[in-house]
């Protein structure tokens, strides 16, 4: 699904938290080893390389060492002033105290009032870093491990840090309008008096933060994390995000919230018992724990809502198909009769499904990622676009063999595969690797590609059109005669591909680079 | 007859006479004009160094600024006598003698510097300067030119052996201005005019235009206002306190200004202590680095031998004049300090500013200042009249004795000097004329001489009497709506209670003190929006009204406000009538202005436009390669923070100006002032806004996210360049205050960039190019039916190439003087060309006459082709071409006066060019009363003739007598005694005589008048014998006295007078002799006398 330009998978979502995830420290640690030796005279040598917080290629920031010594793990000692090194220098510190002791090297990065707007500091290690009134316009700290940092008065406008862990940081007034936060973690931050007008928090957890003053109007705050979010009366929030804040942390039961656009919200435990709420939109939002008991829900927009664990009872109002994705979620449907049913644009990871019978049910764009549908029959439904990933199927289970080619380059992958003519029209391949596969003369119309793999396939004469290539690599192959009319080719790479003949005819361009390596933005 | 009648008509409605006597002089038939805002254009610029004194003492030069002059005087004795005068530049405002016979004036508008020859009152060449050249000093050895440039915060510095430029030195200050050298010319003295006074905004910045504005520091937890904003300014509590009627209104969240006290702390006015967030640990939270400061440089000092430049700081606000203790060598500087970081207009009222002197010891440059109203106490906003009458307001110069003992400072606002001792201890004062801007000093004859700005005068002051001895007038060509209205904005005696301020204290020579004050009132109401407000965008809602306590903002310039209403930053008041309050409630007035004297301040405003933009091309357009020194890169581009950034193309800048894409300017900013619309857009195009009350204008208010949606009107853009020196990307700033309403941003690259999200380095570099250049106009008119850009309101200001100057000495080609010919005679010029130069060793003047490509001459009858003209330039006859704006060149070129008739004209009749009422119509003379005169034959008939004649200057009347007078009858020429003795048969004679006066004047001119004088003779008309008496009766003429004589015998040796004389009051006269002798006889005689 895609959403506003982004995507819409909670779960993976939830997964790259967990991998670029750091423990927050009070001082930067960056990873290095450290050599001890002992001297002829008792003392103690410790030796370790300089390197740099940020990896190969992005801007250089060396740490400072400041050698620490205790006797018990509880009091520490300062070894001398910091040190500093060039690159891969070896600095060494030798203690000349007898006494058996305990030993860290701590890693300081203090870029107070630096000067680094539009650096690159990508996938860097800066926990508890000091950015204290640094400027960081239009910088780029995308999966940086900032837990702990400071940015106080920092300019972090227009900065990019997507997917960067700035958990426990302070970011008391900073400047961070227009900045990208998506998908960031930033429990526990302090950004009291903080601007992030228009600032995107695309699904970003901004528990137990501390937002009181600050500015976040136009802010995206899509799928963003509020619980224990600290707000005052002087804290400027669109009303939307306001009312999702107010439900997830006062609670709005009783409300009369009939119309309100809910929707891409992350309502996770919210109350919203006895509320009124018909026709609101809750289309996209997660509704976990949800109390909507008593709650009426009359021609609510309930697409793709997540309604796992939200709490109905006997008179919760909801339409016959929301409540029908409620059970499955809930309660399952191993074995039951779907036949016919409208599930689409329904939100069913996980779900079981085994044996269940849905011919000619309608499962247009729905998500089974990771549900169970061994031994179920879908025998004539509607499969466009339907997320397989990660789903089980056995040899009883009855799909179309379009949906099975999908399963299977989706979760058996697709590289090298010959494909050649094949219908995988408005099919779900999000991030499928078809690297050096041959899709030459393939329908590939009107399906879901967003960063798929690839790199070095033959799409001579395949037909994309109206395709979503986005952040697609499509480097080094081969679109000699393809057909990529209306196709969505935002961030995606064509590096030395061939595009002799291709139609590129209403194409959407956008940090997209070219065969020649060039950038191209319209 | 008609025709006569038509012209006479004519003439009347041109409201001028139109005198036929004219005609047969040859002189073209004019009306004579007049000096208005249509050939004078008004810079408001203010003398620096205006009055200098020859090594001798015996010449005293003086800048006649309004007149574009320079007048030379003979002081040799107690009164100064005119040399004459020779033009110089536009606005010039000092003058320094280099030798006993050689002057260099400095021309603030023309940009450059006049050499003159005081012997033959020749310019003789012509240095161009940077912009704004203000004060020149000779110092050093071998001696230098050093002249102080304002605009670019340059002195320049040329050497006077060859007239070349050696060298800029860069001031680190705001408008270096006067100076002054050390005795010994080692060191020279630059009085920084804009200095700061150590205060700054602690303020948020600007956010994006449609955003919310950022976080104000003064509401953070930590810092000293403890989170409260605004924060109470005596403790806990507001003084004044609150009104409970706007308690409801939550004051708008507002910066806070702080100032350095003598410790280094940047204190608020509750005595809070902002360094932390000034150059602290904390000053990021402001936008400062770590260190930040205002080092506040007051004073320049130059070292003559090898440039190096130091400062003296922590002087005053403004510094007006310096002038160095020959004696001790100490530096004194003149000025005014501004209480700005005390907060609300009740506490400042009439208090709000000091005139002070700082002492500089030249050694170790601490200082003493010294408050030159020591007899005000501050305690209130009213004094006595008799201790407001001793303030001295706005100090404009100073000289010292020789001896070092006493010191004089004149007060521009308060028209007077003070007299003061080594330690600036006032010892006297003295009331000159108005606007007393420059001094000189005689030592030896105990005399100053003051140029009065304001009534163009010359005040000579006997410094023992301590008092005027007398005025000299110069030629003053400033309008009278100028000089009517001017007061109201200097005069500190007449608009303020303590007698030391002004508008023009804040608002200097009309322009700004570059801070920022906190003018809030918490007493005041919720001024409430009403309809006859211009709200757009969007049009028109209205949501907001004015608090009263409005927070900082910084001072906003006079020139060209009037038809730009509603002002201040907010367009809270509707029209200049509503500053009313502004002179009672903080200059401290007991009364307002009345309707009369607001309409002349009003009117006055309405003259004062921009000058020359120094960023545009001598065309007046747009460069496509602008330096722009001083403009660093933010980081945000490819340029490194504080890089240089480079040059501008302003016309691309005006592309984006204009670029109706996404947030464009010129949807707000209307052209050419950048002031929002008059205007509102109906159905399908723009609608002229009437006029409200007091002809008030209705420049349109914004209400947009970045400044709470509070209503702001749409500032002008004018004046840009004039506000930078903020600087928070650097440890040291020149200014504490910048851009926007509270001045909290520094620079307009940053300005550009927050707003805007522009992070191109040179479409940033092209805006600023732009931005800087926005006066003068010139630009696109908008359009009657773009919703979005709006026609624009007419902006007063000048060309880029007016006032510039060059001097030519032979007859070669030169391209500026095409270039000139070329702007000055195209169609739509905007710019006039006027020469100066020497024909036949005469001083002459000419135009440019944009129809014919010939020059005019000040000889109406005379013209020169441009090649012709410049064969006349020579060694001894140079010729200074001088563009002017359009409407001024006759004036200034061939018509000094304006009166229609032109200068050489005049001076071959005989009349005087600088004065308007000297003109060579020659009015004839008038017989004083002329009636018949009766007289006696053969006694001298004595009678003095008068005659008046009306021209200016005096004209000297002859007097003599027609053809018909009588033989031996004559008149003295001089002074019109007639003289003669009748004659002739007896009885009655009746002569007819006419007296003629004549006048020198060209034609000379005449007035007669015939008188009869009958002439009679003495005749008895009876004698009558009796026995004891003999009575006589004789004819008599009235008014003649009779003496009745005898003689017994007729060989007594005497004559004997019987009785007294008698005075003839009717035609006869008897006598009675009651005293006969014995013999019974007698010989008596008749004698009269006149």
């Amino acid at each position: 699904m895609k959403l506003n330009g982004l995507f819409i998978c909670r779960r993976r979502v939830a997964g790259w938290l967990l991998i670029f995830g750091m423990a927050g420290t009070l001082a930067a640690q960056r990873s290095f080893n450290i050599v001890l030796s002992l001297t002829n005279q008792n003392g103690v040598t410790l030796l370790w390389p300089v390197q740099s917080a940020t990896p190969a290629g992005d801007l250089v920031l060396l740490p400072q060492y400041q050698v620490w010594r205790s006797s018990d793990l509880a009091t520490w000692t300062a070894l001398g002033a910091p040190l500093s090194g060039a690159l891969h220098q070896s600095l060494s510190l030798t203690d000349s105290n007898a006494a058996p002791s305990f030993y860290r090297v701590q890693s300081i990065i203090d870029q107070e009032y630096a000067a680094l707007d539009s650096a690159t500091l990508d996938s860097g290690q800066l926990s508890g870093s000091d950015f204290f009134g640094a400027e960081l316009f239009g910088a780029s700290l995308s999966q940086t491990s900032l837990n702990g940092a400071n940015f106080s008065a920092a300019d972090l406008g227009n900065a990019t840090l997507t997917q960067a862990d700035l958990s426990e940081a302070n970011l008391f007034d900073v400047e961070a309008s227009g900045a990208a936060f998506d998908n960031a973690t930033m429990a526990g931050v302090d950004a009291r008096f903080g601007d992030f007008n228009s600032a995107s928090f695309f699904s970003v957890d901004l528990s137990h933060s501390d937002f009181s003053s600050a500015i976040l109007s136009s802010a995206n705050l899509d799928f963003s994390q509020f619980k224990g979010m600290a707000l005052d009366s002087t804290t400027v929030m669109d009303a939307k995000p306001m009312m999702i804040w107010q439900i997830v942390n006062q609670g709005l039961p009783a409300a009369s919230l009939n119309g309100q656009d809910l929707s891409s919200a992350v309502l996770d435990g919210g109350n919203l018992n006895g509320a009124s709420l018909v026709d609101a939109n809750f289309a996209f939002s997660e509704l976990e724990a949800t109390d909507l008991r008593g709650a009426n829900l009359t021609g609510a927009n309930l697409e793709f809502v997540d309604f796992t664990g939200t709490l109905v009872n006997a008179s919760t109002k909801l339409d016959a198909e929301p409540l029908l994705i409620w059970q499955i979620i809930n309660q399952g449907a191993a074995g039951e009769n779907l036949d016919n049913q409208n599930l689409s644009f329904a939100f069913l990871e996980l779900a079981n499904l085994n044996g269940a019978k849905l011919l000619n049910a309608n499962l247009d764009e729905s998500d089974l990622t990771g549900a169970d549908i061994r031994g179920a029959n879908f025998t004539g439904a509607n499969m466009t676009r339907v997320s397989l990933q990660g789903s089980i199927l056995n040899s009883a289970t009855v799909l179309d063999s379009k949906s099975f080619l999908v399963w299977q380059i989706l979760n058996q992958g697709g590289a090298g595969l010959s494909l050649v003519g094949s219908n995988l029209s408005s099919v779900f391949l999000l991030g499928a690797n078809l690297s050096g596969a041959n899709l030459s003369n393939t329908v590939c119309t009107s399906s879901e590609l967003f960063q798929a793999n690839l790199k070095g396939a033959n799409l001579s004469r395949a037909n994309f059109s109206g395709a979503d290539l986005s952040s697609a690599t499509l480097v080094g192959a081969n679109l000699t005669l393809a057909n990529l009319q209306s196709a969505d080719l935002i961030g995606a790479t064509l590096l030395n591909a061939r595009t002799n003949g291709a139609n590129f005819n209403g194409v959407t361009f956008g940090h997209t680079t070219m065969p020649d390596g060039s950038v191209r933005n319209f | 007859m008609h025709k006569v009648a038509v012209s006479a008509l004519l003439a009347r409605l041109l409201g001028c006479d139109l005198l036929l006597t004219l005609v047969f002089l040859g002189l073209s038939v004019r009306c004579p004009a007049a000096i208005t805002m249509t050939n004078f254009f008004n810079w408001e610029t203010a003398p620096v160094h205006p009055v200098a004194l020859s090594p001798d003492g015996t010449r005293l030069a003086v800048c006649n600024l309004p007149d574009d002059r320079l007048e030379l005087f003979d002081v040799s004795s107690n009164v100064p006598v005119s040399l004459g005068s020779v033009m110089v530049g536009l606005d010039p405002v000092s003058v320094r003698f280099r030798t006993a016979t050689e002057l260099w004036v400095a021309n603030a508008i023309s940009g450059s510097i006049s050499v003159v020859d005081l012997p033959t009152l020749r310019a003789f060449t012509t240095l161009a300067t940077s912009n704004q050249p203000s004060d020149i000093i000779f110092a050093g050895s071998p001696s230098l030119a050093y002249v102080s440039c304002g605009q670019p915060n340059l002195v320049q510095v040329f050497n006077p052996a060859n007239l070349q430029w050696t060298t800029n030195l860069a001031i680190d200050g705001n408008r270096p201005r006067a100076m002054a050298a050390s005795p010994d010319g080692s060191k020279v003295y630059v009085a920084i005019f804009e200095s700061g006074n150590a205060s700054t905004v602690v303020g948020s910045g600007i956010s994006p235009l449609d955003n919310l504005p950022r976080p104000e520091p003064v509401t953070f937890p930590n810092a000293p206002s403890q989170g409260l904003d605004p924060p109470p300014n005596q403790g806990t509590n507001f003084m004044p306190p609150i009104n409970p009627l706007t308690l409801s209104n939550a004051p708008p969240r507002a910066g806070l200004i702080v100032k350095k006290n003598g410790a280094g702390r940047w204190m608020d006015d509750n005595q809070g202590d902002w360094t932390e967030f000034i150059r602290g640990a904390n000053a990021a939270l402001t936008g400062r680095l770590p260190g930040w400061d205002l080092p506040d440089h007051d004073v320049a000092i130059i070292n003559t031998t090898n440039f190096a430049v130091g400062y003296a700081t922590g002087l005053m606000n403004i510094c007006m004049a310096v002038a160095v203790n020959p004696v001790s060598g100490q530096i004194a500087v003149a000025g005014t300090d501004a209480l700005n970081q005390i907060r609300f207009q009740p506490v400042l009222d009439g208090i709000f500013v000091r005139v002070n002197l700082a002492l500089v010891d030249p050694s170790s440059l601490t200082n003493n200042i010294v408050d030159l109203n020591p007899h005000l106490t501050y305690a209130a906003p009213q004094t006595t009249a008799a201790q407001q009458a001793l303030s001295i307001g706005d100090p404009r110069d100073m000289v010292w004795s020789a001896d070092g003992s006493r010191g004089y400072v004149t007060g521009m606002g308060s028209d007077n000097l003070v007299i003061l001792d080594t330690q600036g201890n006032r010892l006297g004062q003295i009331n000159t004329g108005s606007g007393p801007a420059g001094v000189a000093l005689n030592d030896s004859r105990g005399l100053l001489y003051v140029y009065n700005r304001f009534d163009s005068s010359i005040s000579v002051v006997d410094t023992a009497q301590q008092s005027v001895t007398a005025t000299i007038p110069l030629f003053n060509p400033t309008p009278a709506i100028i000089t009517a209205g001017r007061p109201f904005l200097y005069n500190t005696h007449l608009t303020s209670g303590l007698g030391q301020a002004s508008c023009a204290s804040c608002h200097v020579d009309g322009r700004v003190d570059r801070l920022a004050w906190d003018l809030g009132d918490p007493t005041d109401v919720m001024n409430v929006i009403d309809s006859t407000y211009n709200v757009i965008a969007p049009l028109p809602v209205i949501t907001n009204n004015f608090h009263p306590m409005k927070g900082p903002m910084t001072t906003l310039t006079l020139q060209d406000i009037i038809g730009h209403e509603p002002f201040h930053w907010r367009g809270d008041r509707e029209g200049i009538e509503q500053f009313n309050l502004t002179f009672t409630n903080l200059q401290g007035m007991a009364e307002g202005l009345n309707a009369t004297e607001m309409q002349e301040f009003k009117s006055f405003l309405g003259t004062i436009g921009f000058a020359p933009n120094p960023f545009r091309q001598f065309d007046n357009s747009l460069s496509t390669n602008l330096a722009l020194p001083g403009q660093f890169a933010t980081g945000r581009g490819a340029l490194p923070g504080g890089a240089p950034l480079g040059h501008g193309n302003a016309q691309a800048g005006l592309a984006a100006f204009l670029d109706e894409t996404g947030d464009a300017c010129i949807v707000c900013h209307t052209l050419p002032t950048g002031l929002g619309t008059d205007m509102r857009f109906t159905i399908n195009h723009w609608v002229q806004l009437p006029l409200s009350a007091n002809n008030s204008h209705h420049a349109a208010l914004v209400q947009i996210p970045r400044s709470s949606n509070l209503p702001f009107k749409i500032p002008q853009l004018r004046n840009l360049f004039d506000k930078m020196g903020m600087d928070l990307g650097q440890t040291n700033s020149r200014s504490g205050f910048g851009l926007m309403h509270d001045g909290s941003v520094d620079s307009l690259p940053r300005f550009l960039q927050d707003s805007f999200g522009i992070t191109d380095d040179q479409e940033t570099a092209d805006m600023v190019a732009f931005l800087f250049s926005f006066s003068g106009s010139g630009l696109p008119a908008g359009s009657l039916t773009d919703p979005n850009d709006s026609p624009g309101l007419r902006s007063l200001d000048t060309p880029a190439g007016a006032g510039a100057q060059i001097t030519i000495n032979n007859p070669a080609e030169v391209p500026l003087i095409d270039s000139m010919i070329s702007l000055a005679g195209a169609t739509s010029n905007r710019v006039d060309l006027v020469v100066k130069g020497f024909e036949s060793g005469l001083p002459r003047g000419w135009l440019l006459s944009p129809a014919s490509g010939l020059f005019q001459s000040d000889r109406s009858s005379e013209t020169e082709t441009p090649d012709a003209l410049r064969a006349l330039a020579a060694v001894g006859s140079e010729q200074t071409y001088t563009l002017v704006t359009a409407g001024s060149g006759e004036r200034i070129g061939i018509d000094r006066d304006a009166d229609g008739y032109f200068d050489r004209d005049e001076l071959d009749y005989g009349f005087d060019p600088a004065n308007p009422l000297s003109l060579p119509t020659n009015t004839p003379p008038r017989l004083g009363g002329v009636g018949n005169v009766a007289a006696l034959k053969g006694l001298l008939l004595a009678e003095m003739f008068t005659a008046t004649d009306s021209d200016i200057p005096a004209q000297s009347l002859t007097f003599s007598l027609g053809g018909n007078s009588p033989f031996g009858a004559a008149i003295n020429p001089t002074n019109g005694l007639f003289t003669w003795i009748p004659s002739g048969p007896p009885g009655p004679i009746t002569n007819s005589i006419t007296v003629i006066v004549t006048d020198n004047g060209m034609p000379p001119l005449s007035a007669s008048a015939t008188f009869r004088v009958i002439a009679q003779d003495v005749s008895l008309s009876s004698l009558k014998v009796k026995t004891n008496s003999t009575t006589l009766t004789w004819n008599s003429v009235p008014g003649f006295a009779y003496q009745l004589q005898y003689k017994n015998e007729l060989t007594d040796t005497n004559w004997i007078n019987l009785g007294p004389s008698t005075h003839s009051i009717g035609n006869s006269i008897s006598q009675t002799d009651t005293n006969l002798s014995a013999n019974g006889a007698r010989f008596y005689r008749i004698v009269a006398t006149p």
